[in-house]
């Protein structure tokens, strides 16, 4: 066997039952295991104990409004597209305590929350979620970076922000073999192909008479979990079936988005009367807010106790569909749903690239899959290309 | 069958890891002050000294004319509030006036109360350019609140600049706040340039001698050197707008009138995302904007 860090770089075939050995070797580690499994009628990011929680067999549906977890005729372990579920719920919690402070008299003392820091291994993350977990990193960072500089009064970012992270969570990803109908990762450039950025990515190969995963090692942690594998060297036409499935992946997504100076399209649609359009059927219900992985918005929730002795201060999930979001002494400044979703849309694909260089919007589709009247972003940048007015 | 992982109920909030999940929860600490005066401005408004609590305790940063703090009382929750003024022995002023949950609990705060302060934030007024400007102060109700600092600062240094009018307009007579320091302004002599306090309401009563009207009707009729002016506004924002069109007929540049806008915040660093107008964090590019920069933003109904 040679050693370890040799092993950073290149690909192998391993059998498919290797997801059981990863993942207690991932434990063994330190690291909590979190990966897909199927809870209830959906599949969510969870916990994982083993490669029977993975799952195994199922597929889904998607389309717009639509999301249903079907049977496979296969044994797939990634049969399956995104859930409601992004790796925001366990990098950016919903709820977090920000602080605690008890009082003693007519004064308080405060305490910053005791966080323990956990190691998190994410199993199954697609190219388009790893742009979203980037982007997120990247939306924090600006605002540390620029919250430091007092009176600059820009919002000119400098070149590049590093979204390095000194213990970043241990990233396998994968390529997915199969679109769903909501996909548009292509369109936007996040996916379906991995640049890098993770430790391991996994292909799974699955025909008539055989299962396994292909491996590639792209870091040395990634080489020192992958060294407790049976590790079979591949073959040339191995790689090239991940081009050929990315490939494949790539072709069949019929949505897209392709906006070409997007802060210029939005700043002139501003009163678009399109935006009316979306606004008769969007709910404000905040769906799309939830699920996208990139959408950080929050609100500070300050608690008592029954006493007033001990107060706590909770950072929640808050979304710009809320009423309240932008209210102010005298009412709130959007109080309109044509109002909010034109926030939510110029923000995520215009007025980001001005905050943090990118778009919002990694094309994974959850926001079409979870509005419950279907609202298609992609269908709706189309509407609102037709003109100015 | 499918069963919930036996570690799902692990705490999400505990989960943090370092470096990666931005706990950001230093950055909301306050910092602990004590109430150390209270004064009643107008029947809703109160002005609050804030001392840290005790000499071991930190301190925030000084503030600059036009920043903010974000006040905390205990148990009941936090909201931005300008900075009006900070006494030689470096107290924060701070007025409020009782609109919500958390302005009544700070206005209803007495002397000796721990208020929990974070700050300060945002950027403030542009006193680097106003050297050896015209100054037109234009403010709105409590909008005279986060200009104080700032005219106290060109009293104190009136030198420093060319001709200086301050319009101040207020519902009623009972509604001007800072009532005495502005008649004090109003008493000050100097021996070269204009120096222009005026005052008007929009309801007069009996006993009202002044002027009764809109505060942008106070504006001059003309300007000698609308180039070397500069314009600080800040108030309701419809009046703002109409303000800073009429200066701009006055013969100003978008670049040299500025004004102060209002936003939900929770944080206050650029991360909650409320304060959010367009392209601009309005706690951290803000609250302090140049007309150029905002005036098309301003003309979109409910940005």
């Amino acid at each position: 066997m040679s050693s370890v860090s040799d092993l950073v770089g290149r690909c192998f075939r391993v059998s498919s039952d290797v997801l059981g050995l990863l993942i207690r070797t991932l434990r063994d580690d330190g690291y909590i295991a979190i990966g897909p499994r199927k809870v209830g009628e959906s599949i969510q990011l969870e916990v994982l104990d083993s490669a029977e929680d993975l799952p195994r067999g199922w597929g889904d549906q998607q389309d717009a409004g639509t999301y249903r977890l079907v049977r496979r005729s296969d044994a797939a372990y990634f049969g399956f597209n995104l859930g409601a579920d992004s790796w925001k719920k366990w990098l950016d919690p919903n709820r977090k305590l920000l602080w605690r402070a008890k009082r003693e008299g007519e004064s308080w003392e405060v305490e910053q929350a005791h966080t323990q820091v956990r190691r998190m291994a994410f199993i199954g993350v697609r190219a388009c979620e790893l742009a979203a977990i980037k982007i997120q990193l990247r939306v924090r960072e600006v605002s540390r970076l620029q919250s430091n500089s007092t009176d600059t009064n820009s919002s000119a970012l400098s070149a590049e922000v590093s979204v390095e992270a000194p213990e970043e969570p241990f990233l396998v990803g994968l390529n997915c073999s199969q679109a769903a109908a909501t996909c548009f990762c292509a369109s936007v450039h996040t996916g379906p192909a991995f640049a890098s950025g993770c430790d391991l990515v996994l292909t799974e190969v699955l025909n008539d008479d055989d299962h396994y995963f292909l491996i590639q090692i792209l870091t040395k942690r990634g080489a020192r979990i992958s060294s407790q594998f049976e590790l079979q060297t591949s073959i040339a036409d191995d790689l090239a079936h991940i081009d050929r499935q990315v490939a494949q992946v790539s072709d069949s997504q019929s949505r897209q988005l392709n906006i070409s100076n997007p802060v210029d399209f939005f700043s002139r649609r501003l009163e678009h009367s399109h935006w009316d359009d979306v606004a008769a059927r969007c709910l404000s219900c905040a769906n799309c807010t939830l699920v996208c992985p990139t959408c950080f918005c929050s609100t500070v929730e300050d608690t008592s106790d029954v006493q007033n002795a001990v107060a706590e201060r909770w950072s929640r999930w808050d979304s710009c569909f809320n009423l309240d979001f932008s209210f102010i002494h005298g009412g709130s400044l959007r109080s309109s749903t044509r109002s909010r979703y034109r926030q939510w849309l110029t923000h995520k694909l215009g007025t980001w690239h001005e905050q943090f260089g990118s778009s919002g919007c990694v094309g994974c589709g959850r926001c079409i899959a979870w509005c419950p009247v279907g609202i298609d972003l992609t269908a709706e940048v189309k509407y609102l290309s037709q003109a100015t007015r | 069958m499918v069963t919930i992982a036996k570690e799902v109920n692990l705490s999400q909030a505990e989960v943090q890891l370092k470096g990666v999940v931005a706990g950001a929860g230093d950055q909301y600490l306050p910092v602990a002050y004590s109430v150390t005066s209270r004064k009643r401005e107008t029947a809703d408004t109160v002005t609050l000294t804030l001392k840290p609590k005790d000499s071991r305790s930190s301190v925030c940063p000084r503030p600059r004319p036009g920043q903010f703090n974000m006040l905390y009382v205990f148990g009941v929750g936090e909201i931005p509030v300008s900075v009006c003024g900070i006494e030689p022995d470096g107290a924060l002023l701070h007025t409020i006036r009782r609109v919500g949950a958390v302005s009544v609990a700070l206005c209803d705060s007495k002397v000796g109360t721990v208020i929990g302060v974070r700050g300060a934030y945002g950027v403030g007024w542009p006193v680097a350019r106003m050297r050896q400007r015209s100054l037109i102060i234009l403010a709105g109700g409590l909008g005279l609140a986060p200009l104080l600092m700032l005219i106290r600062h060109v009293v104190r240094c009136r030198s420093d600049f060319a001709d200086i009018t301050i319009c101040i307009g207020a519902r009623t007579p009972q509604d001007v706040p800072f009532l005495r320091e502005i008649l004090s302004w109003q008493r000050l002599k100097y021996d070269a340039g204009l120096f222009d306090v005026r005052l008007i309401v929009d309801r007069a009563d009996r006993d009202w001698r002044g002027e009764v009207g809109v505060v942008t009707s106070l504006l001059p009729r003309s300007l000698t050197a609308p180039e070397c002016s500069l314009a600080l506004i800040c108030g309701p924002e419809v009046m703002m707008r109409h303000a800073a069109s009429d200066l701009v007929r006055l013969g100003l540049s978008h670049c040299d009138i500025y004004l102060s806008l209002e936003r939900n915040m929770k944080c206050a660093f650029g991360l909650c995302g409320h304060c959010q107008l367009n392209r601009y964090f309005v706690c951290r590019d803000g609250p302090i904007f140049s007309f150029e920069k905002v005036e098309s933003l301003l003309n979109v109904k409910d940005l």
